[in-house]
C-alpha cells in the first residue's frame, strides 16, 4: 500500500546534525515506493541556498543529495512564500526549481499525509 | 487502532521516551495494538544495557523489557544509529556474529526498513522527540 509520507523541514540542516539521519528516513521511504513530498519552511528554507560548504567545518554537504532526489522519484518538492520572503530569499538562490506555495496552500496539501515527519 | 512509535530523544536530556513508554502502556492497556516501538536517534540509548542509573532514578531498560514481557511489544533498535553511536560492537565480522551485547536482550536490532514497514502497516505513527 502506498501511503503520503511528508518530510518538513523547519529547521537549518546545520547547527543540529540530526538532519543527517532524517535524510536516511527521507530516503528509505523513498526505496519503499511511498508517495514522499518535502516540504521547506522557517529557517528550513535555508537548506536550499547554494554555495554551501559545510567542508569547511567538516561537516556533510547535503546539497547534493537534495539535488539527486529525483533519481529516487522523489519530485514533490515544496517552499513555503512567506518564509522565503521573510528572509530575502529569491528563487535563483536556490539549488532546486521547487514549487513555491503560501502558507495556506501548503497547509492544505500537507493535510492530506498519511504520516509526518520531521527532524 | 495499530499504533506504531518512534522515540528520537536521549533518554538522559529529554522526557520524550517516558512519554512514549507512557503512551504505549495506556495503548495497549486500552486494547490498541502497538505494531513496533523503533529506537531512533539517541533514543537507541534507551536500550544500552550496561546504562546503571542510581537506584532511585527510572530503569529505563527495566521498564521497556517489563512491557515487552507483558504485552510483546516489538522493540527494535535502528543498526546505523546504534553503530553511530558506538552502541554495537566494533567489528563487522563480530557483528554478523553475536553484535547485540551492548544492547539489552528484549531489543532487536534492524535496519530503517522496519521503521518504514511500521509507517505502512499502522493506522498511526507516532514520533516522540525531536
Amino acid at each position: 500500500m502506498k501511503k503520503n509520507v511528508s518530510f518538513v523541514f523547519d529547521k537549518p540542516l546545520h547547527g543540529r546534525v540530526l538532519a543527517q539521519e532524517f535524510f536516511d528516513v527521507l530516503l528509505m521511504a523513498a526505496a519503499f515506493d511511498q508517495k514522499v513530498s518535502l516540504y521547506f519552511m522557517a529557517d528550513g528554507v535555508f537548506s536550499l541556498l547554494k554555495n554551501q560548504v559545510p567542508e569547511m567545518l567538516d561537516m556533510k554537504n547535503n546539497s547534493p543529495l537534495l539535488e539527486a532526489l529525483a533519481i529516487y522519484d522523489v519530485d514533490n518538492l515544496y517552499i513555503e512564500k512567506e518564509s522565503m520572503d521573510d528572509r530575502g530569499i529569491q528563487n535563483e538562490q536556490l539549488i532546486l526549481a521547487l514549487e513555491v506555495l503560501s502558507q495556506s496552500a501548503m497547509n492544505n496539501k500537507m493535510a492530506i499525509s498519511d504520516h509526518v515527519f520531521s527532524f | 487502532m495499530k499504533f506504531s512509535i518512534q522515540i528520537n530523544a536521549s533518554p538522559y536530556q529529554y522526557q520524550a521516551s517516558d512519554s512514549a513508554w507512557q503512551f504505549v502502556r495506556a495503548a495497549v492497556d486500552n486494547g490498541h495494538e502497538v505494531f513496533r516501538v523503533f529506537f531512533y536517534h539517541d533514543g537507541v540509548y534507551c536500550a544500552a544495557n550496561d546504562v546503571s542509573p542510581p537506584s532511585d532514578e527510572r530503569q529505563l531498560v527495566k521498564r521497556w523489557l517489563k512491557l515487552h514481557k507483558e504485552s510483546d511489544v516489538d522493540l527494535v533498535v535502528c543498526v546505523s544509529s546504534a553503530q553511530r553511536r558506538g552502541l554495537l560492537e566494533t567489528s563487522v565480522a563480530k557483528k554478523t556474529g553475536g553484535y547485540e551485547d551492548a544492547i539489552a536482550d528484549g531489543f532487536r536490532v534492524a535496519g530503517l526498513g522496519l521503521l518504514m514497514e511500521s509507517v505502512i502497516e499502522s493506522d498511526r505513527h507516532i514520533t516522540f522527540g525531536a
